[in-house]
């Protein structure tokens, strides 16, 4: 794994080989401090092979990743080079959701072939077909069937939300973002109340809680790279855990329609070495 | 009556008193097919339109950087393409469908209120063009078609372009209202004799649901919309975070309406699903009861998966976890519906003809779109993709696969009974293809450049984000599919201009509405069926020619009148003769003086407005006092040898369940009211106010005088039931008057309303009651007029229910409102000081 | 269907008003709690008691109904319909509300 400083580029050099080893997924086990287990999570879960030593940070099986249907919708679509891809994690709160995306597409090729394939039955094998009993079809497909996939899905899918919400009595760096018409300003509150940058500078290798909100009309913070997106709503804080495992540059950009200069509403983050942090900010920072 | 009439001179003597004259006397047709016919053709039109809006939209995200249209004319481009795809081509379609088909394939004659299906019309045409029309003028709304605060609010949105679409949709859906109300009604009482809940076709139950769903699915938009306009015209903060208000109390409000939207949508489509399959699989349904009772389920859960439109906003995770959980159960009605279909088709001998094609591309289409919504349902990953293009993805496999292949299928159905002609074949397939392939062309890529990080709403986007590729494809595939539906456009064209004659019943189909004569006659049937079998399994062959010659009930022409049969709800018994009024001009005047308010409220010439409200309620004591019934008829003959009473002396007929579910659609909106006060009070920045409502006394004065209505209402039907109304109708008049006084009081003693959501919301709860004294005021002089006039009489005392149907609702809403405005000094006290 | 009062319909409705019921109930009282700071086990004690509540309201309901359609010899159709939906509507119930025993109240 790098060490380099807070400058380095993902978006170079190593690119090919990660469309070669399968584009868009976090392979990379995560860097974290000695204090900051378990943020996300029961750290005694699914804790993958490689990572026991470092302490199970990125608890979530590894992903097979579909190749094949990434590697031709790549050639489509230049996959050199994408740094606002939600397929491309960089931390643990991105990453789970790629898994879970993959899974959920495999089970939905399933179903759809499943019920594609009955019409077809239905139609060229009406014999066959006909002597499944109504009751299989309406109860057995119509009800239990779901039950059970939804089930299975609801369970992990609330088990991964727990996860990943910030719980606010939980000690982590805390930064501010406000979002106005039509650019993003961020502060720092735990160190001195910093005075505010255009560009966010957080910590790689540890939880970061953005504290967000909005000075006019209803925008989004999001970095998918690294998290989910959490609105910004005048009059209220909302707050996200995300966290970028390497240090390096990543794209944010306002996800929520807020007038004429939405498009144009990204933002920069950097993320540095976390004993470079404390004196970058005060660096970066306008008076 | 009792003498035989030949087939041709029954026909005659219908079309006489049914029809809708030529010309210009069309303008004051109200009969369910030319009705139901100008809804789904308007409503194709503004399809068209918001086709070309999303071919722009297509044209300017092909490729990179493009300088086809900057972000204020795209702004608008989106909005108004999901707007008018939403609320002036999918509802309307589908209420045109139900009005078309559901007095044909129930047996009955004609919808319970026919001026009321025109009015609706009006509403649709005059709105519409209203909205449309903003589109030449550069003023066209522009802040998406949800219109999130503060985004729309008067500081963000200056221009009138949010005025058009809050005042041009609530002035749609009235037309959605009195169709909703309509259909409901015309459900439960206007069915053949015979025909009980069991025997109804399941496109009955699914219309019954959707009607249903929209009478408590539109009044929180309608209120959410009423408020906002307020905010914006008179600066009552409601949504405003500066002043106690909240944004995300529109959300709320907005998706409490649009979820269950979506499956109000969904559910007529699948009506003609559950109608075509088995025609074409010949056999009947597979799974009536089991559907049933999905739709049922599918009616309620819907309403509980709004905030999935909001699980970003910060909500809470056990509270998002309701909805998720929620909106995954959604998919078991669902998957039992699809199950219903495949098992009909399995077990049935099916056949090919281009309506299947469609059901083909639905079940690929659809499939596909309600499993991507599994997905969304799924908190995290919903944090990821939320507002980018996989939902637009979604949204359109759902709503394409689950609206417009089934009503193409229907489209194809229909048509030869629409117009009494066969297709010409030719263009039907290719076009299906071209539509089916440039759809998934277009659609299948937005889920991977969502996953790839591009949101909605953006008129652009960099070249290295990975976007170009797939949005060059889903562009060329938008065109192949604006080909395709053109075809289809052309194709309807040439059936109706070259298809050769048809048969009747060309595809052998077993609902009554074949067992008339293609295309219908504006009294659809020459005499109404008794129903002895399931009415998916008519003889139609056998049934036809009795009903042309009369045999069945009502074969004759009354006085001129147009009449139907109403039964009991859920027996089918046949329990009265419903008196339909014959066609009039009084809906488009209604109609013209609602547009006129409505434009009046959108230039803020208030006083005009104010005019124009006074003149359409004038124009509704009129419908009211023309028509009127002026003696009482006691039981009348209706043939095979039955006698019933009219509507109009019987309870429980269709005018005073008109006003139950009136009220109960109103009810919902005074609940979301209430829910907007207390969300307010509890959630909102800037709590608690400076300043406290005090009513004072005179709210006791307001209680205590909902109480003599109360009493006061019975004492007037009391004296009805003696023959003396009028007296006591006169002192319910004044009563109404005084309660009107006492609110006004109460409503001035606000001070400064505009400067916190508090007194915002005491305002308007106060204005709500307001405004109901005020209806109950001019029903009660409505109702003096016709007693006056001797359209009231002991028997004839349906105006006197629905009165106290009205009166009763308003003492009720009135006094929870002013509780709760009394209460809320209290409520206040509970909050931690800011 | 000879002699049906039209009050049967409300078989159809009653039990997935009382899911709605439940929704409401819960996520009203989710709101308050969290923003009055309630002690968590206190609100997760409520809220467990309200989904009870409704349970059980929902269980009678639809022993209620399955006595309806034992009580004719082939259920009729409402009947029918009516228990369908009831059940349905018990474990839309259940299915809807279980997040309530484990999950963050007010993150």
């Amino acid at each position: 794994m790098n060490t380099h400083g807070m400058q380095r580029m993902t978006r170079d050099g190593d690119r090919r080989a990660h469309v070669l080893f399968g584009h868009g997924f976090h392979r990379r086990t995560p860097r974290i401090g000695p204090s900051r287990q378990g943020f996300f999570g029961l750290a005694h879960t699914f804790t993958p092979r490689a990572t026991l030593a470092e302490g199970g940070f990125n608890a979530t099986p590894h992903r097979r990743p579909s190749f094949l249907i990434l590697a031709s919708l790549c050639a489509l679509g230049g996959c050199d080079h994408r740094p606002l891809s939600t397929l491309d994690a960089a931390g643990p709160a991105a990453g789970p959701i790629v898994s879970l995306w993959w899974a959920m597409f495999a089970a939905a090729t399933a179903l759809f072939v499943l019920v594609v394939g009955l019409l077809w039955l239905a139609y060229r094998k009406p014999g066959y077909a006909g002597r499944i009993s109504v009751r299989t079809w309406v109860l057995g497909g119509g009800v239990l069937m779901p039950i059970a996939v939804l089930t299975v899905l609801a369970t992990y899918a609330f088990y991964l939300g727990e996860r990943l919400i910030a719980r606010s009595d939980e000690q982590v760096v805390q930064v501010q973002a406000i979002a106005s018409m039509w650019n993003w300003q961020f502060r720092y509150p735990q160190m001195n109340d910093a005075a505010s940058t255009p560009v966010l500078h957080i910590p790689a290798g540890q939880p970061v809680d953005m504290l967000v909100t909005s000075n006019d009309v209803i925008h989004a913070f999001w970095i998918p790279r690294l998290a989910g997106k959490i609105d910004a709503i005048p009059g209220h804080e909302t707050r996200i855990r995300l966290q970028a495992d390497e240090p390096g540059e990543y794209e944010g950009q306002c996800a929520e329609f807020c007038g004429i200069g939405h498009t144009h509403m990204q933002f920069k983050v950097i993320a540095h070495a976390a004993d470079e942090y404390r004196a970058v900010v005060p660096r970066n920072a306008a008076p | 009556m009792n003498e035989r009439v030949s087939p041709i001179a029954l026909h005659k003597a219908l079309e006489r008193v049914w029809g809708s004259g030529h010309g210009w006397q069309r303008l004051s047709a109200v009969n369910h097919t030319v009705i139901g016919r100008r809804f789904i053709v308007t409503a194709l039109l503004f399809f068209a339109i918001g086709g070309v809006l999303a071919m722009l939209i297509r044209a300017q995200l092909a490729t990179t950087r493009s300088a086809f249209v900057g972000p204020d004319i795209y702004n608008q481009l989106f909005t108004m393409h999901g707007t008018v795809m939403m609320f002036l081509f999918a509802i309307p379609l589908l209420e045109g469908l139900g009005m078309y088909l559901l007095p044909k394939m129930l047996g009955a004659r004609d919808l319970a209120f026919p001026r009321l299906s025109a009015y609706g019309y009006w509403c649709y045409l005059f709105g519409g063009a209203i909205i449309v029309a903003s589109m030449l003028f550069g003023v066209a709304p522009d802040g998406g078609w949800f219109m999130y605060t503060p985004l729309s609010s008067a500081t963000y949105t200056p221009g009138i372009n949010a005025d058009i679409w809050l005042l041009g949709i609530t002035f749609v859906e009235i037309s959605a209202m009195t169709a909703a109300v309509e259909i409901v009604v015309s459900i439960l009482k206007l069915r053949a004799p015979g025909m009980s809940l069991d025997r109804m076709p399941l496109f009955g139950w699914y219309m019954l649901i959707t009607a249903f769903m929209m009478l408590v699915g539109f009044p929180p938009l309608i209120l959410g919309s009423i408020l906002l306009e307020m905010e914006r015209a008179f600066g009552l903060p409601f949504f405003d975070p500066t002043r106690g208000g909240d944004p995300v109390l529109w959300q709320h409000l907005f998706w409490l309406f649009g979820h269950p939207e979506v499956y109000i949508i969904f559910l007529p489509a699948a009506a003609v699903l559950s109608t075509i399959i088995p025609v074409f699989a010949q056999r009947p349904i597979v799974g009536y009861r089991a559907i049933v009772i999905a739709i049922v389920a599918l009616g309620f859960l819907s309403f509980g998966l709004w905030v999935h439109h909001m699980f970003t906003v910060g909500i809470p995770h056990l509270a998002l976890a309701f909805f998720s959980a929620a909106s995954m159960l959604v998919a078991i009605p669902t998957a039992v519906q699809i199950f219903s279909w495949l098992a009909t088709l399995a077990q049935g001998r099916p056949r090919y003809d281009i309506p299947m094609l469609y059901v083909f591309g639905f079940f690929i289409v659809f499939v596909i779109g309600g499993l991507t919504g599994v997905m969304l349902a799924v908190v995290p990953f919903n944090w990821q993709v939320h507002d980018t293009h996989f939902v637009v993805a979604h949204l359109h496999y759902v709503l394409v696969g689950g609206f417009v292949f089934p009503m193409l299928a229907g489209a194809y159905y229909w048509l030869p009974h629409f117009t009494g002609r066969s297709s010409v074949h030719r263009l039907s397939v290719p076009a299906f293809w071209l539509i089916i392939v440039g759809f998934n062309l277009t659609f299948f890529m937005m889920h991977l450049t969502g996953l790839l990080g591009m949101p909605r709403r953006v008129y652009t986007y960099a070249p290295n984000l990975g976007w170009e590729g797939l949005n060059l494809l889903s562009s060329v595939g938008g065109f192949a599919m604006a080909m395709g539906f053109a075809l289809v456009g052309a194709d309807f064209i040439m059936q109706l201009r070259f298809g050769r004659r048809s048969v009747r019943n060309p595809w052998q189909a077993s609902t009554l509405e074949w067992a008339q004569p293609t295309p219908p006659a504006s009294y659809a049937f020459a005499s109404l069926p008794h129903i002895e079998e399931r009415a998916d399994s008519i003889d139609v062959p056998k049934l036809s020619p009795t009903l042309a010659a009369g045999q069945g009930y009502l074969g004759f022409v009354r006085d001129e009148r147009m009449e139907t049969l109403g039964v009991d709800m859920v027996t089918g018994r046949l329990e009265h003769v419903m008196l339909l009024p014959r066609r009039s001009y009084l809906p488009l005047i209604s109609g013209v003086l609602t547009a006129a308010c409505v434009l009046g409220m959108l230039f803020k010439i208030y006083w005009f407005a104010a005019l124009c409200a006074l003149a359409v309620i004038a124009s509704f004591v009129a419908w009211s006092q023309v028509n009127a019934i002026t003696r009482d008829l006691g039981p009348m003959e209706v043939g095979r040898g039955a006698r019933v009473p009219p509507h109009t002396e019987v309870e429980g007929s269709a005018p005073w369940w008109a006003a139950v579910f009136s009220l109960l659609a109103n009810a919902t909106l005074f609940a979301s009211l209430v829910f907007g006060t207390l969300y307010l009070w509890l959630v909102a920045p800037k709590w608690p106010p400076a300043i406290v409502v005090d009513l004072g006394l005179w709210a006791l004065v307001a209680l205590i005088g909902y109480l003599g209505h109360f009493l006061l209402v019975r004492r007037a039907i009391a004296a009805n039931a003696i023959g003396k109304p009028s007296a006591a109708l006169l002192m319910l008049a004044a009563a109404s008057v005084a309660q009107l006084a006492v609110l006004w009081i109460l409503l001035a003693r606000i001070p400064d309303a505009p400067s916190h959501a508090h007194l915002a919301t005491s305002f308007a709860l106060l204005l709500y009651a307001a405004i109901h004294a005020f209806i109950c005021l001019t029903l009660t002089l409505n109702t003096l007029l016709k007693a006056r006039s001797g359209a009231i009489s002991p028997q004839r005392r349906v105006d006197l229910s629905v009165l106290k149907l009205w009166f009763d609702y308003a003492a009720v809403t009135g006094v929870i409102a002013v509780a709760l405005v009394m209460l809320m000094p209290e409520l206040i006290g509970m909050l931690p000081p800011s | 269907m000879s002699q049906v009062p039209p009050r049967r319909l409300l078989w159809l409705t009653a039990g997935f008003t009382l899911w709605a019921g439940a929704f409401l109930a819960l996520y009203g009282v989710n709101a308050v709690g969290c923003a009055f700071a309630w002690p968590s086990a206190l609100q997760r004690g409520v809220l467990l008691t309200l989904l009870a509540l409704h349970l059980a309201a929902l269980g009678y309901l639809a022993w209620r109904c399955w006595q309806l359609r034992q009580s004719h010899g082939r259920p009729a159709f409402l009947e029918y319909v009516g228990f369908g939906a009831t059940i349905s509507a018990l474990a839309a119930t259940l299915l809807t509300f279980a997040p309530s025993l484990v999950l963050s109240l007010c993150d």
